[in-house]
C-alpha cells in the first residue's frame, strides 16, 4: 500500500470518527449535561490522534461541526450583546448570530491544545432544572487547567452558552468587547467590523 | 521776552547752569529696571502676587543653572557631586541638586494613582490574565476588534499602556538629557529676594567656585555654561544697559552730524545740543524724584529726546540765521527766532506734550512713564531753546564764536505763485492713501515672545545643551496659600479646572508640598493589596509570557509598597523648593503649564485659568509668575492702544483747533499726520511687520510727533500768504525736514539694540516719521492750495 493510500485511508478513519461522534451526539439528547461534554471531546481527540500532523480541509470541517455542535450560539450572542441585543430586529439577531458562530467556528480549529492534554477528568454536572455547570481538568503534564461548561437545556438537549477557563469567562469576554466596541464606535459599525473580520479569514456569514 | 534775553543772559545762563547740575545729579541717581512687570502698575493682582512670591519664597524660584557637558557621564557625576558640598558653603547658595531621589518614587509611585486609576490598573493586569487564559479557549477569537486599519493600537487597559502612566511618577534618577551627556546643576539663591546687585555676586561666586574645581581634570571635554532665571536676568539688564549706551552714542552722533551737515558749521550744533543738554538733565532729574527709575521702554528716551527736542533748536536757529542771513541785527534775529517761530514752537510742543501727557491716563507704564517723561522733555526742550539757547547765541556772538554773516540776495520775500503740483500730488495721494488702508487691514499683532526676548549667544547655547532635561516647565506659576488646607484646595480647584477643560487645556500639572504625600492612602494601600493578590492567586507569573511577564516583574516592584508614607518619609532633596526662607515648609502650589508661553496668547489662555483662583470658602488667591504678567500686559496693552491713539488725537485736535479757531483749518494741519499714521500701516504690511507689546508704544507718538510739521507749515503760509507755498517749501521745509530727520536718526538708534522688541520701536518710528513727513511735505502744501482757490 503506498503513501498516498495510506494518507486516504488515514482521512477516511478521522471522517468516520467524526461521523460517529455526530452520531453519539445527536443521540445524545437523553445524555447527562458531563457526557453530552465528555463524547465531544472524546470525539475530537480521536479524529485528532488519527489525523496526526495534518487535517485535511474536509477534516477540518467536520471538526468545526463537533466542537462547535456543543455550543448554543444564539444564547450566547443574546447573553454577549445584553441590551444591545434587545434592540435588534429579529433579522439582525440572526444576521448576527450567524457571522458570530462563523467566526468562533473559524477560530475553534486554530486552538486545539486543549483536546490533545494528557487527560481530562469530568465531574457530575450540576444540575439545576434547565440550567447545569459541568466542571472538568484537563491535565497536561503537571498543569492543571479547570473548564467549566455553563450550560442550558435547548429542545431536550443540553448546550453550552458560557465556557470558563481557569475562572476566565468566554461570555463576559465577549460582553467586554462588544460593550466597548459599541460604545466606542456604534452597534451598525460594530457588525461591519465583524463582518470584515469574516471576509478576511475567507469565511461567510454560516 | 525778546527784549529780557539780550540782557540778562548771563543770569539766564546761570540759572540754567545750577539747574543743569542739580539736574545731572538727580539723573545719576535713577535706576533700570528691567523687569516687565515694572511695565504694569504694583497693585495688578498679577504684580503683587509675584512681589509676595518673591519676598517669601525667592529661592524656591530664583535659580541659577549650571550645564556640564561631556561623553563621559560617570566623570560629570563624580565633578557635580564633589562640586555640591562647596557650593553649599557659599553664603549665595541654599542648595544645590542634580539628582533626584528615585528610589521614594519607585517604591511610592502607585500611592500617587487616583483610586479610580488603580481599578483600572486591576483591571488591565486582569485583563492581562484572562487574555492568556483565554489563548487556549477554542471558542475565543483572539483580538477580535483589533485596531482600525492603520491605526495603532490604544488601549487604556493595557499593561503597556498603565506601565507608561504609572512611570510617570517615576523621575529621572539625574538633571539629565535624553543620551546623559549634559548633566544639570541647580542652585538656588540663598537670598529671598533676589535683586541685580545679588544675582551679579551670586554668579560670580558659583563661577569661581566652579573654575576652582578645573572640570577639565574629571574629563577633557567637560564644556560648562551657565543659565536660569537669575543668570537671564543679569544678561538681560546688561544687554539692556549695553543697548543704551551704544544706541544713546550713535543717535546722538548721528543727529549731530546730521546738523552739522545742515548747518554747515560745528557752533549751532554744539549750542543747541548744550541747551538740549540742559533740559535732558531737568527732565531725568524730575523723574527721579517722581518715579525713581527707567524701564525697559523709558530707558530710550534720552536718544530719543535727543532726537525730539533737537527739532525745536534747528527750527529756531534756523529762523534766527535767516532772520541775520537777510540783513537783520541780533535783535531781529531773537525776536523772529522767538516770538514768531517760538510761537509755533510753543503751539507744537503744547500739542505734541498734550498727546504725551494724555498717556498718563494708562494703566500700561511703556504709554504713561513714556508719557509723562517724553511730555516734560519737550515742554522743557521749548524752554531751553526759547530761554537758554538765545542767551547761548548772544553769549557765543559776543565772544566771536558765532558770526552770521549777511547773505546777497538772500531775501525775506517772493513772488506768489500758484501751487501746480496740487491736483496730481492730492491725486497720487489719495491712491496711495487706498493701497495704505487695504495694508493696514492685514496688519497683526505678534503675540509670540521668541523673537522679542533678548536671547544672547550663551543663553542660546545653553538652551540647546539643556533641551530634553527637564520634562516638566521651567516657568511655573506659583500660589502662595495660607496653610495646608489651602494650598490642598487649590490643588483642587486646579485640577477640577484641568478636567473640565477639554478643548483648550493649559495645565500640565500642579503639585503643593503636600502632593508629596497623597491623600486616602489607607483605600489605595488597599486595592494595591488586591491587585498583588490578584496575580497571586492567579499564578500570573506561569502565565504571562513574553513582554507581559516583564512589565509584571517591573509591576511588582511598584506593588511592594505596603504602608502609607508621610512627611518624613519624602526625601529632603524634594522638600526644598518647598521652603520658605526661614526653613519652614511652605503652603504654596506650583502649576506647570502644558502650552509654550512664549505665546502670548497661550500666556492670556493659562491666565484664564488659573491667574485667579477661588476657593470654595469664597477666598480668592492670584498665580504668580512673569508669564502671567506678560499675560496682563498684552490685555492691557491691546485695550489701551486704542484707547491711546485715539485719545493722542483727539487732544491734539483740540490743541490745535484752540490755534487756529478753524475746524477745518485744524483738520487740514491734521490731515497728513493721519494719512502719515495709514501709510505707516501699509508699509507695515509691505515689510511683514508686526505690532507688538512694545513698538506700540509708537502709535500714540506718532500722533505727537507728527503733527509738528504741519503746524510749522500751516503757520509759515498762514504768515506769508496765498501764492506762498513755493517759498515755505523752501525756507521751512528744509527745517522741518531736517527736524523730522533728527527725530527719525534718533530713533534709529534703537533700531540697533540688542533688544528686539526695543529695534521694532525703532523701525516702526522710522517709518512712521517719514511717513508723516512724506505726507506734511507732498499733501498738506496741496490741501491748502486746492482749500485757498475754493475761498476764493
Amino acid at each position: 500500500m503506498n503513501t498516498r493510500t495510506l494518507a486516504h485511508f488515514g482521512q477516511s478513519v478521522v471522517a468516520m470518527t467524526l461521523g460517529l461522534g455526530m452520531f453519539v451526539v445527536a443521540g445524545a439528547a437523553q445524555e447527562s449535561p458531563e457526557e453530552v461534554v465528555r463524547s465531544r471531546n472524546v470525539a475530537v481527540k480521536v479524529a485528532l490522534d488519527a489525523a496526526g500532523d495534518s487535517i485535511s480541509e474536509q477534516v477540518r470541517e467536520e471538526l468545526k461541526d463537533v466542537i462547535n455542535g456543543l455550543i448554543d450560539f444564539p444564547e450566547l450572542s443574546r447573553r454577549a450583546l445584553r441590551r444591545h441585543w434587545d434592540d435588534r430586529s429579529p433579522q439582525e439577531r440572526e444576521e448576527f448570530v450567524e457571522v458570530f458562530r462563523s467566526l468562533v467556528r473559524n477560530s475553534s480549529v486554530q486552538k486545539l491544545e486543549v483536546y490533545e492534554v494528557d487527560s481530562t477528568t469530568y465531574e457530575p454536572a450540576e444540575i439545576d432544572g434547565d440550567q447545569s455547570r459541568v466542571v472538568t481538568t484537563a491535565h497536561e503534564g503537571d498543569k492543571d487547567v479547570e473548564i467549566v461548561y455553563v450550560m442550558h437545556r435547548v429542545d431536550a438537549e443540553w448546550k453550552a452558552y458560557d465556557v470558563i477557563i481557569d475562572g476566565s469567562s468566554t461570555l463576559r469576554t465577549y460582553q467586554d468587547s462588544f460593550q466597548r466596541e459599541i460604545t466606542a464606535t456604534s452597534y451598525a459599525a460594530m457588525y461591519t467590523r465583524l463582518v470584515e473580520r469574516l471576509e478576511s479569514v475567507g469565511g461567510s456569514g454560516g | 521776552m525778546c527784549r529780557f534775553v539780550p540782557g540778562a543772559y548771563r543770569w539766564v545762563l546761570l540759572l540754567a547752569a545750577v539747574a543743569t547740575v542739580a539736574g545731572g545729579y538727580l539723573t545719576s541717581k535713577l535706576g533700570l529696571d528691567s523687569d516687565l512687570g515694572a511695565l504694569l502698575p504694583s497693585d495688578v493682582p498679577s504684580v503683587r502676587a509675584l512681589d509676595e512670591m518673591q519676598a517669601e519664597v525667592g529661592g524656591a524660584v530664583s535659580k541659577l543653572r549650571v550645564a556640564f557637558k561631556s561623553s563621559d557621564f560617570p566623570a560629570l557625576l563624580r565633578l557635580a557631586s564633589d562640586l555640591k558640598p562647596r557650593l553649599e558653603e557659599s553664603e549665595y547658595v541654599l542648595f544645590a541638586q542634580f539628582e533626584n531621589e528615585v528610589d521614594f518614587y519607585k517604591t511610592n509611585a502607585l500611592l500617587f494613582l487616583e483610586p479610580a486609576e488603580l481599578d483600572s490598573l486591576y483591571d488591565a493586569v486582569q485583563q492581562a490574565i484572562d487574555d492568556e487564559k483565554q489563548a487556549v479557549n477554542p471558542f475565543m477569537i483572539d483580538d477580535l476588534f483589533g485596531p482600525p486599519a492603520g491605526e495603532p493600537e490604544e488601549d487604556g487597559s493595557d499593561l503597556e499602556a498603565w506601565e507608561a502612566t504609572y512611570s510617570e511618577y517615576e523621575p529621572k534618577p539625574y538633571f539629565t538629557n535624553t543620551d546623559s551627556t549634559v548633566l544639570v546643576m541647580e542652585v538656588a539663591a540663598a537670598q529671598e529676594s533676589v535683586d541685580l546687585d545679588f544675582s551679579g555676586e551670586m554668579l560670580e561666586a558659583v563661577r569661581e567656585i566652579v573654575t576652582s574645581f578645573d572640570p577639565s581634570r574629571y574629563a577633557s571635554d567637560v564644556e560648562v555654561a551657565y543659565g536660569g532665571n537669575i543668570k537671564n536676568r543679569i544678561d538681560e539688564f546688561a544687554t539692556l544697559k549695553s543697548d543704551i549706551l551704544g544706541t544713546g552714542l550713535y543717535g546722538i552722533s548721528g543727529v549731530l552730524l546730521l546738523m552739522v551737515l545742515y548747518f554747515r558749521s560745528l557752533v549751532p550744533p554744539v549750542l543747541i545740543a548744550v541747551s538740549l543738554g540742559a533740559s535732558l538733565a531737568w527732565t531725568f532729574g524730575i523723574t527721579y524724584l517722581t518715579i525713581g527709575q527707567l524701564n525697559t521702554i523709558t530707558g530710550f528716551l534720552f536718544v530719543v529726546l535727543f532726537g525730539l527736542g533737537i527739532d525745536y533748536g534747528v527750527h529756531a536757529f534756523a529762523r534766527y540765521r535767516e532772520t541775520r542771513q537777510a540783513g537783520g541785527d541780533q535783535a531781529a534775529g531773537l525776536h523772529d527766532m522767538v516770538c514768531e517761530t517760538g510761537r509755533a514752537l510753543t503751539t507744537t510742543t503744547f500739542t505734541t506734550a498734550a498727546a504725551f501727557f494724555s498717556l498718563l491716563l494708562m494703566d500700561f507704564k511703556g504709554f504713561s512713564e513714556l508719557g509723562f517723561i517724553t511730555g516734560l522733555g519737550l515742554v522743557f526742550a521749548l524752554i531751553a531753546m526759547l530761554f537758554v539757547l538765545p542767551a547761548l547765541i548772544v553769549a557765543s556772538e559776543r565772544l566771536g564764536l558765532l558770526r552770521i554773516p549777511q547773505v546777497e540776495g538772500k531775501k525775506l520775500t517772493f513772488e506768489p505763485r500758484p501751487f501746480q503740483a496740487a491736483r496730481p500730488l492730492l491725486i497720487g495721494g489719495a491712491l496711495v492713501t487706498m493701497l495704505a488702508l487695504a495694508g493696514l487691514s492685514q496688519v497683526d499683532f505678534e503675540y509670540d515672545f521668541t523673537d522679542l526676548r533678548i536671547v544672547t549667544p550663551e543663553r542660546q547655547r545653553f538652551g540647546e545643551l539643556t533641551r530634553g532635561v527637564s520634562s516638566r516647565s521651567e516657568s511655573p506659576a506659583l500660589v502662595l496659600a495660607a496653610s495646608a488646607d489651602e494650598a490642598e484646595a487649590v490643588e483642587a480647584r486646579v485640577r477640577e479646572g484641568m478636567r473640565a477643560d477639554t478643548l483648550t487645556p493649559t495645565v500640565d500639572q500642579v503639585r503643593s508640598v503636600y502632593s508629596m504625600v497623597p491623600p486616602d492612602q489607607e483605600p489605595r494601600l488597599r486595592r494595591i493589596r488586591e491587585i498583588r493578590e490578584l496575580i497571586e492567586v492567579e499564578n500570573a507569573r506561569d502565565l504571562l509570557t513574553g513582554d507581559d511577564l516583564d512589565r509584571l516583574d517591573r509591576l511588582e516592584g511598584y506593588l511592594r509598597v505596603d504602608e502609607a508614607i508621610t512627611f518624613a518619609d519624602v526625601p529632603s532633596n524634594e522638600i526644598r523648593p518647598f521652603l520658605t526662607r526661614t526653613g519652614e515648609v511652605g503652603s504654596f502650589v506650583f502649576i506647570y503649564p502644558s502650552v509654550a508661553l512664549r505665546d502670548g496668547r497661550n500666556s492670556i489662555r493659562f491666565s484664564e485659568d488659573i491667574g485667579t483662583i477661588t476657593l470654595p470658602s469664597g477666598k480668592v488667591l492670584h498665580a504668580a509668575s512673569a508669564n502671567l504678567i506678560i499675560a496682563d500686559l498684552l490685555r492691557t496693552v491691546i485695550r489701551e492702544g486704542k484707547i491711546a491713539v485715539v485719545l493722542s488725537l483727539l487732544i491734539v485736535f483740540l490743541i490745535v483747533l484752540a490755534d487756529v479757531r478753524d475746524v477745518r483749518e485744524t483738520l487740514m494741519i491734521m490731515s497728513p499726520l493721519v494719512l502719515g499714521i495709514l501709510w505707516m500701516g501699509g508699509l507695515m504690511f509691505v515689510l511683514g511687520m508686526k505690532l507688538n507689546l512694545f513698538n506700540i508704544v509708537v502709535l500714540p507718538s506718532i500722533v505727537g510727533i507728527g503733527v509738528d510739521t504741519g503746524v510749522h507749515i500751516r503757520h509759515r503760509y498762514r504768515d506769508e500768504g496765498r501764492g506762498s507755498l513755493y517759498f515755505v517749501l523752501a525756507r521751512t521745509g528744509p527745517a522741518v525736514a531736517v527736524a523730522t530727520l533728527t527725530t527719525i536718526v534718533g530713533y534709529t538708534g534703537l533700531m540697533m539694540a540688542s533688544h528686539p522688541g526695543l529695534e521694532s520701536i525703532g523701525k516702526l518710528a522710522v517709518i512712521g516719521l517719514s511717513a508723516t513727513l512724506a505726507t506734511a511735505l507732498l499733501l498738506l502744501p496741496a490741501l491748502l492750495e486746492v482749500a485757498d482757490r475754493k475761498r476764493t
